[in-house]
């Protein structure tokens, strides 16, 4: 009569079995905008993240970062967490970066990157710069 | 077998009762594929070796003899094969034959210490081999038997219960009721969901089976997945919890050897994982134990 024996089962609290997940993280790379102008125009993305995960400081935000400053966001989340490997950001663009097309296909590259990124449980718990760079208006990491 | 030059005679071993015994199909390297006859650990050998003349033409031998062999074969290291027990029984001593004959061989209480086994890199065989010695090519017969080793019962069985997980992302207990199971048994067991902060996309329970050849440090493993069970699908929340059944019988599971002849190891793993909407998989492995029953009925498990 092995086969009828149920293991015990704990009781789950109705606000356990109804309440909300914890794993709720949408982030979107989204209305690039151009600034300045001549040689020193570049483009910037809203970054706009909605989240009940506790290890961010706000439960909506939304920031503009340009590409220089994702450049160093990666290199500095290379050096923090070394056994996980960080998906590549799109490449760099010389010619044409004011093209609506080529502005969009960035848009697209740097919000799967930000997804996978901030996606990952071990980025998530080991990182300290990932909540500011998704998070804080200004990007100013002190190495 | 193969043999070099076309043979001047057909021989065939017959094994007492072979109708009646139960089957096990087997295949070897080169496609082919024989019923092997299923034998208990110390049951004699008994069986008949007929040997007929092709073309009416006589044969001249230099003996002709019976040996009911155990080996453990390498199958990446070919030349490595190791016969662990070995008997020789003389048929015939060096003559002429005019015409087909019957020989009867009986080894008696054969002793047949471990199960047969057929994996990936390494096979445990039984078989029957009759030599016709000859002054050109020798002529070689073989017929593979099957052996399996019964148990009982064990006498302990522990659970299996572990708390596992990633710090502040995933936590979770699981058990399993027994590390110790029939090949025709149930696992019975749950999952219990302390902290999910990863999005689960679902979970299952792999049975794996990892059969490594050799002793350190020349040692070589491989690892199959035998079947998959889904137990999961979706995400759970805190507190919640899985029940897990799942049925071993139908799946290719030999029992667990353990250091075979010091040539090889078998064992088998029960794999949880976890795996998330982007793919990535979170697993814990834990050994288990099988063995082999005899039902009351006689049912080979």
């Amino acid at each position: 009569m092995d086969k009828l024996r149920r293991p015990e089962i704990r009781q789950q609290t109705t606000q356990q079995m109804y309440g909300v997940p914890e794993n709720i993280l949408e982030i979107e790379v989204v209305n690039p905008q151009n600034h300045g102008v001549g040689r020193g125009m570049f483009t910037t993305f809203e970054i706009q993240c909605r989240t009940n995960m506790p290890y961010f400081r706000l439960r909506y935000s939304s920031v503009r970062r340009r590409y220089s400053e994702f450049e160093r966001f990666r290199d500095m989340l290379e050096h923090e967490i070394g056994r996980v490997s960080i998906p590549p950001l799109p490449g760099k663009v010389f010619t044409n970066r004011f093209r609506e097309d080529v502005i969009e296909e960035r848009r697209q590259g740097l919000e799967t990157f930000l997804k996978a990124v901030a996606g990952h449980p071990l980025i998530q718990t080991h990182s300290r710069i990932l909540s500011s760079f998704l998070q804080n208006q200004e990007f100013h990491p002190t190495i | 077998m193969d043999y070099l030059f076309k043979s001047p005679v057909d021989v065939d071993i017959h094994l007492d009762n072979e109708e009646e015994r139960s089957f096990v199909d087997i295949e070897f390297e080169q496609g082919r594929k024989d019923k092997a006859p299923v034998y208990g650990s110390d049951e004699s050998v008994k069986g008949a070796v007929m040997i007929r003349l092709k073309d009416g033409r006589k044969l001249d031998h230099n003996g002709i003899k019976i040996e009911f062999v155990g080996c453990i074969e390498n199958m990446y290291d070919k030349g490595n094969i190791h016969e662990f027990t070995r008997s020789v029984q003389e048929l015939a001593s060096p003559g002429e034959m005019r015409q087909a004959q019957m020989y009867e061989f009986e080894f008696k209480h054969v002793e047949k210490p471990y199960e047969s086994y057929f994996g990936k890199n390494v096979k445990l065989r039984y078989f029957c081999r009759v030599t016709v010695t000859r002054k050109m090519a020798d002529v070689i017969r073989e017929k593979d038997l099957w052996v399996y080793r019964y148990e009982n019962e064990p006498e302990t069985s522990n659970l299996i219960k572990m708390d596992v997980g990633i710090d502040d992302c995933l936590h979770i207990e699981f058990e399993y009721t027994k590390n110790k199971y029939h090949l025709r048994d149930v696992i019975i067991g749950k999952i219990y969901f302390i902290l999910v902060r990863i999005k689960v996309q679902r979970m299952e329970v792999n049975i794996i089976r990892r059969e490594t050849i050799g002793t350190p440090p020349n040692q070589y493993s491989n690892s199959e997945t035998v079947t998959r069970f889904q137990v999961m699908d979706g995400n759970p929340n805190r507190g919640e919890t899985i029940p897990l059944r799942m049925f071993l019988n139908g799946y290719s599971l030999t029992p667990t050897f353990r250091d075979v002849n010091k040539k090889f190891n078998v064992r088998y793993y029960l794999s949880l994982i976890l795996i998330d909407e982007d793919q990535r998989r979170y697993f814990k492995q834990s050994e288990i134990t099988l063995w082999r029953r005899k039902d009351e009925q006689g049912i080979v498990a």
